[in-house]
């Protein structure tokens, strides 16, 4: 492979894995935004949705199958985790973030004693390649492509269009405003992690075939969707959706001239230096104006 | 008075314990002297961190490569822990202590999975999962009794854990405590009060870390090995559930925590594989249930 | 009776977005004068107060404390310098003892004490602590936790971890709100006293102009963010434009 075919190649990986990782962050971002609560379970549900997956397709042999009922079962699991977990504790901000700790240990490992350590392989639902800008590109991770952007326009359309998506954005706005006019603040939270896990575990689903499944699976992509979300500006969907794309876009250059572990350390350090550069900006608790 | 039973119980009990159970004492005094130095950061100061495994992964890699590399000497190395660890925080710390709440939970995290990808990634230094073997050395300038046997680890961990105890109490009690303890409570107030917030929420964090990097060379000189796993986010929470179950509210609390917590996981491994689930659940349901008691009991830093 | 130009600003302004929240403003205290600084809701008062204490960083202009230019320091350092302030809100340590919300302050003013000492060796600390309670009337509850005393008693205590700086200037931002009359007016008493003993300089923001009319010796009238008058208490309330736009004359 010559080095155009080898970065075009690298860019369209960045561009599909950026795509996969927006679904997460945009899971993280809207339960961030809506209720400023960190959900670190968010890698698990993913973890999750790859798992159900693989379950899901060995029973079925449909990969159709899985992409319907993984992203659903984990969206609905979720929404449980609201009603239980979070809602006792929806004021502590701090508290919510153990709580989710809690969350994060008993899915892992509830998931490690019946899928077990592990690595498991969902085959690819669409085998082949296309040629794609001069060089030939693996089908699947195309229709990824495709589905992740599908998704992220049907969430677009959802919160513009929708009653459900009109209480979400005012609880976003103004929680006490929305709850003065009559929005019934619980359930829109429960939608929210529903939602949140929803896309979390569609990212699963849609990454299983290009990963490998693990129980562990989780982690690594926790930090990455952290930062993501942070840097997209806190609950700002447009921002941690574009960000993803733009780390994935940068992983996948780097990816050109050195290892995979050595690209994502890398682009996590540029994602941090832009963080050290604008901390006023994006992160940083204003000082109290008056 | 109590106190003094209680230490003497400690050196006495060896007597009563087989092999194993004064290698598991030495490894719970070991825990505990990091839950310990976690909570400086978090219970003293306010400041909760999901990076802590870094600090004792680098402190026990720290203490391994002083062996292997410089002297061998297991109080070098422990000394040689807690530079490395204190190098460590300095650094991460410069950058967290500008962010508070939910953003500094996401960078020390960060910096934290960084290092994790880092140590598993350069094998040659660190030896990944299977990690370094720690020579087998002499308690005193690597001669006389092995740190090797279960009595010496028992009570090199204990005397450790005993010093860093009586430091961090006479820390809570003192004016730079009295200075955490009022950044935790109200940043406003410490500020007003003088004090450059930043500046004494990154001399916690530092101190922690170094606590936290102490443990690991104590883990370091009584395992015989360290590994990358030593990185793993699961240690950095392990030292928050500890916290949690033991209290933030005193010094002795989060050891409390990691001893309960060592010892149920422990009793109930024979009959359960999966120990972190209902340790899980417990986490759940001590933020549910006792959630006042996590703030309220930040009252009795002086009662402990 | 007043001595010495002890704080000062030039033309101090602080915009919020399209608002301009002060706007040269040029205040000059007299080292141990009692200053009142009223005016209408939204006047500017307490981010006038911010300014002062450095809480709020200045959109343009100078703030000079005993000649030196502090525009450009963090609430820390001027707090040090001898600039103290209480805050409208009450900004106390609630599960500190009420005794150690006072150490933080006095700890402070009486050099850096070796950082690992115990509390109970800095006698020096603990005798100016429990004197400011004293001052305060608070000494009797040194030992509970300041979060579970009542909300005057909060203000109160204020005051106290505001004194324990050994201030040159104490801002004051309406002290005695959610007080009852009586309360108020213990205070007015002591700050009297505090001032006469210590030669402080008080700035005082008050809503109760009997109070004010009583305590101050000078008052300054903020009105949008301007200065409006400025003057002895006879002087502003004969004032014609303070009476238009302040005082509810018709």
């Amino acid at each position: 492979m010559d080095l155009t075919t080898l970065v075009l190649f690298q860019l369209l990986n960045g561009l599909v894995w950026g795509l996969v990782i927006a679904l997460i962050a945009l899971g993280l971002a809207l339960i961030f935004g809506i209720m400023e609560v960190i959900n670190v379970a968010h890698g698990s549900l993913y973890m999750l949705g790859a798992v159900l997956a693989w379950y899901v397709f060995g029973v079925t042999e449909s990969f159709a199958a899985a992409v319907l009922i993984a992203p659903v079962a984990v969206g609905a699991l979720s929404m449980g985790m609201e009603r239980v977990v979070l809602r006792p504790v929806e004021n502590e901000k701090v508290l919510t973030i153990i709580a989710t700790t809690g969350v994060m240990l008993v899915l892992q490992h509830s998931v490690l004693a019946t899928f077990g350590g592990a690595v498991q392989r969902v085959p690819s639902p669409l085998p082949g390649a296309v040629k794609i800008l001069g060089i030939h590109y693996p089908v699947y991770r195309l229709a990824v492509a495709a589905a992740s952007v599908a998704a992220i326009a049907a969430l677009w359309l959802f919160l513009s269009r929708t009653r459900y998506g009109l209480w979400l954005r005012a609880v976003r706005q103004d929680g006490k405003m929305a709850t003065a006019l009559g929005i019934p603040v619980g359930r829109v939270y429960m939608l929210a992690v529903g939602l949140g896990g929803l896309l979390a575990g569609l990212g699963g689903v849609l990454a299983a075939p290009i990963v490998v499944v693990q129980y562990q699976m989780g982690f690594d992509i926790l930090a990455t969707v952290f930062i993501v979300v942070v840097i997209g500006g806190f609950g700002s969907l447009f921002g941690a959706a574009a960000t993803a794309v733009l780390l994935g876009m940068t992983e996948g250059l780097i990816t050109v001239v050195a290892t995979p572990t050595w690209a994502r350390i890398t682009s996590l350090a540029i994602m941090g230096a832009i963080l050290l550069a604008r901390p006023d900006g994006i992160f940083r608790r204003r000082a109290i104006a008056r | 008075m109590t106190a003094g039973v209680v230490l003497l119980a400690l050196v006495l009990l060896p007597a009563a314990l087989n092999r194993f159970g004064r290698f598991f004492a030495a490894e719970i005094f070991t825990w505990a002297l990091y839950a310990m130095g976690f909570n400086i950061c978090f219970g003293m100061t306010g400041m909760l961190s999901f990076g802590h495994a870094a600090f004792f992964a680098s402190g026990a890699y720290g203490a391994t490569f002083a062996v292997l590399y410089l002297v061998r000497d297991p109080w070098v190395a422990l000394a040689a822990a807690v530079v490395a660890a204190t190098a460590l925080a300095t650094l991460v710390g410069f950058f967290a202590v500008r962010v508070v709440s939910h953003s500094f939970v996401i960078i020390t995290i960060t910096f934290s999975l960084v290092l994790l990808l880092l140590a598993h990634s350069q094998k040659d230094v660190t030896g990944g999962d299977d990690g370094l073997l720690f020579p087998p050395l002499g308690l005193v300038a690597g001669a006389g009794p092995s740190l090797a046997t279960p009595l010496v680890s028992y009570y090199v961990a204990l005397a450790v854990l005993v010093v860093a105890y009586v430091l961090l109490r006479r820390l809570s009690r003192s004016p730079l405590g009295l200075v955490f303890q009022a950044v935790r409570d109200s940043e406003r107030r410490a500020t007003l009060a003088g004090y450059d917030v930043q500046r004494y929420r990154w001399l916690a964090f530092v101190l922690s870390g170094s606590v936290a990097g102490l443990a690991g060379g104590v883990y370091a000189i009584t395992h015989a090995q360290v590994n990358a796993q030593l990185f793993d986010v699961t240690v950095s929470v392990d030292a928050v559930i500890w916290t949690l179950i033991g209290g933030a509210g005193s010094v002795l609390g989060p050891a409390v925590g990691a001893a309960l917590v060592l010892a149920f996981t422990h009793a109930v491994s024979g009959w359960i594989v999966y120990t972190q689930i209902p340790v899980g659940i417990l986490l759940i349901l001590i933020v549910i249930f006792w959630p006042r008691g996590l703030s309220g009991v930040w009252r009795s830093w002086q009662a402990s | 009776m007043a001595g010495e130009l002890i704080l000062e600003t030039r033309g101090l302004s602080r915009r919020f977005g399209g608002l301009l929240a002060v706007n040269a403003v040029s205040l000059a205290l007299r080292d141990g004068e009692i200053r009142a600084l009223i005016g209408p809701n939204g006047a500017g008062k307490t981010t006038l107060i911010n300014l002062l204490s450095g809480l709020t960083p200045a959109s343009a202009g100078e703030i000079r404390f005993r000649g030196e230019d502090v525009t450009a320091w963090p609430a820390a350092r001027r707090a040090r310098a001898g600039l103290a302030r209480t805050m409208q809100v009450t900004a106390i340590c609630p599960t500190l003892t009420v005794l150690e919300n006072v150490w933080l302050s006095a700890q402070r003013s009486l050099g850096r004490p070796p950082a690992l000492a115990s509390r109970a060796s800095l006698r020096g600390v603990d005798e100016r602590s429990r004197e400011c309670l004293a001052v305060v009337g608070l000494a009797a509850r040194a030992d509970e936790p300041a979060g579970s005393i009542g909300h005057g008693d909060q203000r109160l205590l204020e005051i106290a971890i505001a004194l324990a700086l050994r201030p040159r200037v104490l801002l004051l931002d309406e002290p005695t709100a959610g007080m009852s009359v009586k309360e108020s007016w213990e205070i007015v008493t002591r700050l009297r006293e505090i001032r006469d003993r210590d030669r402080l300089t008080v700035l005082i923001v008050e809503h109760d102009m009997e109070i004010v009319m009583e305590l101050a010796e000078r008052i300054t009238v903020l009105h949008l963010g301007e200065t409006l008058a400025e003057g002895t208490p006879d002087e502003v309330a004969r004032n014609a434009d303070v009476q238009r736009v302040y005082l509810g004359g018709r």
